[in-house]
C-alpha cells in the first residue's frame, strides 16, 4: 500500500513542473512585458516605463523569471496582481471560502441524489420510471448551465417578485450588511446557484450509478446472497450498492479539481464572489499575473485531486493495491 | 407528353453477394446505427442545423428578408409572430430568426472545426505515444496529464484575451484542450493492438514505422475517433455558448447562440422570448448532438452498451 502511494506521488511530481511551466510560458505569450494601465497615461516617459518593467521583474530573462516566481510559489506565494499590486494568494484566500461553499454543496446534492436515483433506474430497469429517469439525464445533460441559472433567477427572483410573492435573491451569498451569520438567508442565496452546479452531476453520476449498479447485480456473488436467502434489501442495500459505488469515488474525486474552476460560469450568473467570478473580472481587466496566480493554484488542485481520489480508490478496492 | 413512371431509373437487378463475404465490422456498425430511431431521428436534427448554418444566407435573403446585423429602432421587442419576424425582435429591432440561424453558422462551425482539429492531433499524438512506447510515450502522456490538469475552462479565458478569437481561433483554442482525452484513449488502444499477430507479421514483411501506423494500427483505432468524436461535438457547442455569453469568444455584431443571451435578462420584461429562444436552440443543437453521438457509440462499440 505504501509503495503504491509513493509510487503514485513521484508520478505526480513531474506533472506538477509542467503545470507550473505551461501556465507561465502560456501566460508570457500571452502578456509578454505588458503591464496593463500604462498605455493609458499620456505623460508616462519611457523611462519611467522602463523603471516600472524593471521594478516588476519584467526585464529579466524568461527562466530567471520563472525560477522567481516557482520559488513564491513554493512557499503559498502566487505573485502580485499587475493592477493594484495586491497579493494574489490573499485574494484566493478571500475568495476560496465562497467557492468552496458553492461547489461542495453542488457536489453532496449531486452524490445524495443521483445515487438513489440510479440504483432506483438499475433495480427497474426498462420500466417507465427508468426511462424516464434516462430522459431526465439526458435533457439535464444537454441544458447549458449559465442559461438555466438565468431562467431560474428570471422566474423565482424577477417573476416572483413582480408577482408580489415571496422570490428568491439573485446573487450574492448573502443579503448585503447581514455579515453573513444568518445561516438561513445563507441557505435562500445557496439554493439555485447549487441546484444549477449541481444539475451537470446530477445527470452523469445517475446514469453512471445505474449501469454500475446494473453491473454489480449480474455478479456471482449477489446471486450467491440471495441463494442464501438474504433479504433482497439487504442484498440491494449491503452488497451491491458497497461495491457499485467504488467506481463512483473516482468520478467524484475526479470532479474535485471543479471545486475551484467548476463554477466559474455559475459564479458569474449568480454574482457569487468566489474564484471563478475573480479570474473572469480579473482577466477581463488583463490583470495577467493575478490569472496566472489563480490558473496556477487551481491546476495544483486538480493534480492534488486526482492524486486523493488515487488514494481513496486504493484503499476501497484492494485489487488496486496488488496490481 | 412522358409518362413520370417510364423514365425512372431501369431496374438493375441486386448484385449477387459473394458467399465468402461475411458482414464486415463497419458495415454491422453501419446498420446498428440505422436501426436506432433515437439516433437516426437525432442525426436528422442534428443534419438539419448543418444546413441551416450553411444556407442562412439564403434563407436570410430569400425567407426572412433582412439580414442579422439590420436594425428597426421603431419596432424593438416584437413579440414572435409578429409581421415579418416570425420570432420576434431583439432591443435592437433585429430579427430574432435570422440572428439564430447565423448563430446555427458559429455554433456548427466552430463545433465540427474543433472536433475535427481535436481528432487529428488526439490521433496522432496517442499514435505515436503508442506504437513507439518508452521515453517518447512517457514525455507525450506526461504532457497530456499537464494540459488536462489545468482547469480548461481557465485555459479558455486565457487564451481568449490573448487571441481575441475569430470563429477559427475560437475552435483551435477549444481543440486545444480537447485532444488531451483522445490522445489518452487512442494510446489505450494501440497498446492492445500493437502486439496482435497481424502487426508484428506485417512488421516481419518490411513495412516501415509510418506504413504500420497509418495503414495498420490507424483503422484499427478509428472506431474510438468517431465515437468520442460524436460524443464530444454537444460539450463543444455547449463550452462555445459559455465563452460567448461571457464575452471572451465570439462578439457581437456577429450573432452566436451564446452571445445572444448576454445581457438578454436585462430585458426580460420587455421580451422574455429574447431569453427563451437562445437557450432553447442551444439545448436542442447539444441534445441532438448527445443523442447521435451515443447511438453511434452503441454501433461502433456494442460492448459499452
Amino acid at each position: 500500500m505504501l509503495k503504491y502511494l509513493l509510487s503514485r506521488v513521484v508520478a505526480t511530481i513531474p506533472v506538477v513542473i509542467g503545470v507550473t511551466v505551461v501556465t507561465f510560458v502560456v501566460m508570457h505569450i500571452a502578456a509578454g512585458s505588458y503591464v496593463p494601465g500604462l498605455d493609458l497615461n499620456p505623460n508616462l516617459k519611457p523611462e519611467d516605463e522602463e523603471a516600472i518593467k524593471r521594478y516588476l521583474g519584467l526585464d529579466r530573462p524568461w527562466p530567471e523569471q520563472y525560477l522567481t516566481w516557482i520559488g513564491g510559489v513554493i512557499h503559498g506565494d502566487f505573485g502580485r496582481s499587475m493592477i493594484d499590486g495586491s497579493l494574489v494568494s490573499r485574494h484566493i484566500g478571500d475568495r476560496l471560502p465562497a467557492t468552496l461553499e458553492l461547489t461542495v454543496t453542488a457536489i453532496l446534492l449531486g452524490v445524495l441524489i443521483s445515487i438513489p436515483l440510479g440504483v432506483t433506474g438499475a433495480l427497474r430497469r426498462g420500466s417507465k420510471l427508468d426511462h424516464a429517469l434516462t430522459a431526465m439525464s439526458v435533457g439535464g445533460f444537454a441544458i447549458p448551465g449559465f442559461w438555466l441559472g438565468l431562467m431560474l433567477i428570471l422566474f423565482f427572483s424577477v417573476q416572483l417578485q413582480a408577482w408580489g410573492l415571496p422570490f428568491l435573491p439573485s446573487g450574492g451569498v448573502m443579503t448585503p450588511g447581514t455579515g453573513g451569520g444568518d445561516l438561513l438567508d445563507r441557505i435562500v442565496h445557496l439554493i439555485m446557484p447549487a441546484t444549477v452546479l449541481s444539475f451537470v452531476y446530477l445527470s452523469i453520476w445517475s446514469r453512471f450509478t445505474r449501469s454500475s449498479m446494473l453491473e454489480v447485480l449480474a455478479q456471482d456473488y449477489v446471486r450467491t446472497a440471495r441463494a442464501k436467502g438474504m433479504s433482497e434489501r439487504r442484498v440491494v442495500y449491503l452488497h451491491a450498492l458497497r461495491n457499485a459505488v467504488i467506481p463512483l469515488v473516482t468520478l467524484v474525486g475526479l470532479e474535485l479539481p471543479s471545486l475551484v474552476a467548476g463554477g466559474l460560469i455559475v459564479e458569474v450568473v449568480f454574482s457569487w464572489p468566489g474564484i471563478g467570478k475573480l479570474l473572469y473580472e480579473r482577466a477581463i481587466q488583463t490583470d495577467y499575473s493575478t490569472v496566472l496566480g489563480i490558473t496556477t493554484f487551481a491546476a495544483l488542485l486538480v493534480v492534488a485531486g486526482n492524486l486523493l481520489a488515487d488514494f481513496l480508490y486504493a484503499f476501497l478496492d484492494p485489487r488496486i493495491r496488488y496490481a | 407528353m412522358i409518362d413520370p413512371i417510364a423514365v425512372e431509373a431501369p431496374q438493375v437487378p441486386a448484385q449477387p453477394v459473394p458467399a465468402h463475404v461475411g458482414r464486415s465490422y463497419w458495415r454491422a456498425a453501419f446498420s446498428r446505427l440505422r436501426r436506432n430511431r433515437i439516433g437516426m431521428a437525432s442525426g436528422a436534427l442534428l443534419l438539419f442545423f448543418v444546413l441551416v448554418a450553411l444556407t442562412a444566407p439564403l434563407i436570410a435573403g430569400f425567407i426572412t428578408h433582412t439580414n442579422y446585423s439590420s436594425q428597426d429602432l421603431t419596432n424593438t421587442f416584437a413579440s414572435p409572430l409578429s409581421p415579418g419576424h416570425l420570432l420576434g425582435t431583439d432591443d435592437l429591432g433585429r430579427d430574432t430568426l435570422t440572428r439564430l440561424l447565423f448563430g446555427a453558422q458559429v455554433s456548427m462551425g466552430i463545433g465540427f472545426l474543433a472536433v475535427f482539429v481535436s481528432l487529428a492531433i488526439g490521433a496522432a499524438v496517442g499514435l505515436v505515444a503508442g506504437y513507439y512506447g518508452g521515453l517518447i510515450d512517457g514525455l507525450l502522456m506526461r504532457f497530456v496529464d499537464v494540459i488536462l490538469a489545468i482547469p480548461s475552462i481557465f485555459l479558455f479565458i486565457l487564451m481568449s484575451i490573448l487571441f481575441k478569437p475569430s470563429t477559427v481561433t475560437l475552435a483551435l483554442i477549444i481543440a486545444s484542450v480537447g485532444w488531451g482525452s483522445i490522445a489518452r484513449l487512442v494510446r489505450g488502444e494501440v497498446l492492445s493492438v500493437r502486439t496482435r499477430d497481424f502487426m508484428v507479421a506485417t512488421r516481419a514483411l518490411g513495412a516501415s514505422d509510418a506504413r504500420l501506423i497509418i495503414r495498420h494500427l490507424l483503422p484499427n483505432v478509428l472506431h474510438v475517433l468517431i465515437v468520442f468524436g460524436s460524443l464530444y461535438l454537444g460539450s463543444v457547442i455547449l463550452t462555445e455558448a459559455a465563452l460567448d455569453f461571457l464575452g471572451l469568444g465570439i462578439n457581437p455584431p456577429i450573432p452566436s447562440w451564446g452571445n445572444m443571451l448576454t445581457n438578454s435578462e436585462t430585458f426580460f420584461f420587455h421580451s422574455r422570448w429574447l431569453v427563451l429562444w437562445p437557450g432553447v436552440t442551444i439545448f436542442l443543437a447539444v441534445l441532438a448532438a448527445n443523442l447521435f453521438g451515443n447511438a453511434v457509440r452503441d454501433a461502433f462499440d456494442p460492448r459499452l452498451r
